[in-house]
């Protein structure tokens, strides 16, 4: 386990997964989820809550970094962004059940879909792009002598 | 694959048992309690199709990930199944950091260790292969 590392893959895919989901969710998203207001806080109710959302994201950065260093562990971007990939499907099946229960739109419930598998696959591969540990197993070959 | 299919069934069933007792059972009078953020009944009911679905995706991708990383190892310890090599510079690492590949199970290293010999802990790795 490189620490160095890690910390750094950690950082930049909990900067990455905030912006992103102040871009699509905050932006893009607004109109759509003005939709619902019943359904959302309120902006100053929202404004209290923010300590919340910032530590949600912590949580889902430090865990997806734990999760592509242990199951990636050969790292680099593809293989990483590929694994992004199947971690954002995953929430397609919660949003599914979200809007089986809740009053969502489709237009919502595809917005956040969409949303999962972009994130987590951009942030796959930047963490896959920072963790790369060096190779553990070096085999050391004898030159035949001429 | 037959194990595959059999862990996304048994896993299928425990979560759709487990997401009924909590959310359908144990937090029921606490969703009753706004109502405006559900859908009602019948509408739920008509949709129910989208809540096996939606499990069914869940369940997927999670076994998916688990045969990927954990195969072959157990519940605890790491196996391999696509990755290819463990990484032995972890060892010391939490649980929760180290290498799915990294398991006693399946470390072809611990192979050919040889009697007497703790080299491989020192971390030489496969000089004296």
């Amino acid at each position: 386990m490189n620490w160095k590392k890690f910390f750094i893959a950690f950082i930049a895919a909990f900067v990455f997964l905030f912006f992103f989901g102040f871009v699509w969710y905050g932006m893009l998203m607004q109109s759509a989820h003005h939709e619902v207001p019943a359904l959302l806080r309120p902006e100053a109710d929202f404004k209290r809550y923010f300590p919340c959302l910032v530590l949600g994201h912590l949580v889902m950065a430090f865990f997806f970094t734990v999760l592509c260093v242990r199951f990636v562990p050969s790292g680099g971007l593809g293989a990483s962004a590929a694994f992004g990939i199947l971690v954002g499907l995953l929430y397609a099946g919660p949003h599914l059940i979200s809007f089986a229960v809740q009053p969502l739109t489709p237009k919502i419930f595809g917005g956040w879909t969409l949303g999962a598998i972009i994130q987590f696959t951009i942030a796959g591969a930047i963490i896959g792009a920072i963790y790369k540990p060096a190779p553990a197993h070096v085999t050391f070959v004898k030159e035949r002598p001429q | 694959m037959k194990r595959f299919i059999l862990a996304f069934f048994a896993a299928y069933i425990f979560i759709f048992f487990w997401g009924w007792l909590l959310n359908g059972v144990f937090l029921k009078d606490v969703y009753a309690e706004t109502p405006n953020l559900w859908r009602p009944q019948s509408e739920m009911m008509s949709l129910f199709h989208w809540i096996i679905i939606g499990q069914a995706l869940v369940v997927f991708g999670f076994v998916m990930i688990y045969a990927s990383g954990f195969a072959g190892g157990g519940v605890r310890s790491g196996g391999k199944a696509w990755s290819s090599a463990g990484d032995c510079s972890d060892r010391n690492a939490p649980w929760i950091l180290r290498s799915a590949t990294d398991s006693r199970k399946t470390d072809s290293l611990r192979k050919y260790q040889r009697p007497g010999r703790d080299d491989y802990r020192r971390g030489a790795g496969r000089r004296d292969l």
